[in-house]
């Protein structure tokens, strides 16, 4: 009886888990994104974003990597940021109060949208929610530019 | 050529999140099976039931918080996949889940960065349980 019931855990588990194949076409895309250069050209998109933060423009890197690509995977480029000294101590955490909650949007929404969620009411509330919660950092944290 | 290895390079990324989700997927599977079969989940919501339904949600919803911030976004997603849950459900405990996942290995990166993590991880937090008690509230 018991045995019966992890063999259908472990079918059902194996279904999910095909279910999800498009997961590798969309790091393909995000991959190929990455190399063209399309990343860094988006980074200079994020300027109206940064401004009311109170960030400079080098921010704008670690913000699309970040939102593009997640935290773990983009990990490396607000890594080399960091490590480039570029942005204070303050100006990385106000970018990552607002990357932690608001990361990886493409791939988490699609996610979430194959799950059953509402997928652009998430990404709505990830979105602000990161805004009001940044804003507010920038205003503890960093001086008026 | 640079196409080809990006290709490769995605592809590996992509085959690498399906292997990650498929350890835990699995298991968790197993494991919801057979507590379910056995008849323990009703014992589990009514310890944790108090709490979750200050944000509508159902004591067993606590796993899947439990499951993406401990393990990844995918173990939780993988745990409410296995859990019935309303749309209404679904959706905050989404929410929760997306501003508020793998606490361990990403303030861990953050930290790294030179971002100061407490606040990182605080801001977070707090967000969490806000959007969730403002989506309980304003959604039908």
């Amino acid at each position: 009886m018991i045995l019966e019931w992890i063999w259908d855990g472990f079918v059902t588990g194996v279904l999910k888990i095909a279910a999800l194949w498009w997961l590798v076409p969309l790091m393909i895309a995000i991959q190929v994104l990455k190399d063209t250069g399309w990343l860094a050209k988006m980074a200079g998109w994020m300027r109206p974003l940064l401004a009311p933060l109170r960030l400079p423009g080098d921010a704008g890197l670690p913000m699309v990597a970040g939102m593009a690509i997640g935290l773990t995977y983009g990990a490396g480029v607000i890594l080399q940021v960091g490590e480039e000294g570029k942005l204070t101590r303050a100006e990385l955490t106000v970018t990552c109060v607002f990357l932690g909650i608001c990361h990886a949007v493409i791939e988490e929404t699609i996610l979430f949208s194959a799950a059953g969620a509402n997928g652009l009411l998430l990404v709505s509330i990830r979105a602000v929610t990161g805004l009001v919660v940044a804003l507010g950092a920038s205003r503890i944290l960093l001086p008026k530019r | 050529m640079q196409l080809t290895a990006s290709i490769t390079k995605g592809t590996r990324a992509g085959l690498k999140v399906l292997w990650e989700m498929s350890k835990v997927m699995i298991p968790a599977m197993v494991v919801v099976n057979v507590l379910d079969k056995a008849g323990a989940l009703p014992y589990l919501s009514q310890a944790l039931g108090p709490a979750m339904a200050l944000i509508g949600l159902p004591g067993e919803a606590a796993l899947v918080l439990v499951s993406a911030n401990f393990m990844s976004i995918f173990a939780g997603l993988a745990t409410m996949m296995a859990l019935s849950l309303t749309a209404k459900q679904i959706t905050i405990l989404s929410a929760m889940m997306m501003i508020c996942h793998a606490a361990v290995s990403e303030t861990a990166i953050v930290a790294k960065a030179g971002a100061r993590a407490g606040w990182v991880l605080w801001t977070r937090l707090v967000s969490m349980v806000v959007v969730a008690a403002l989506l309980n509230w304003l959604l039908p």
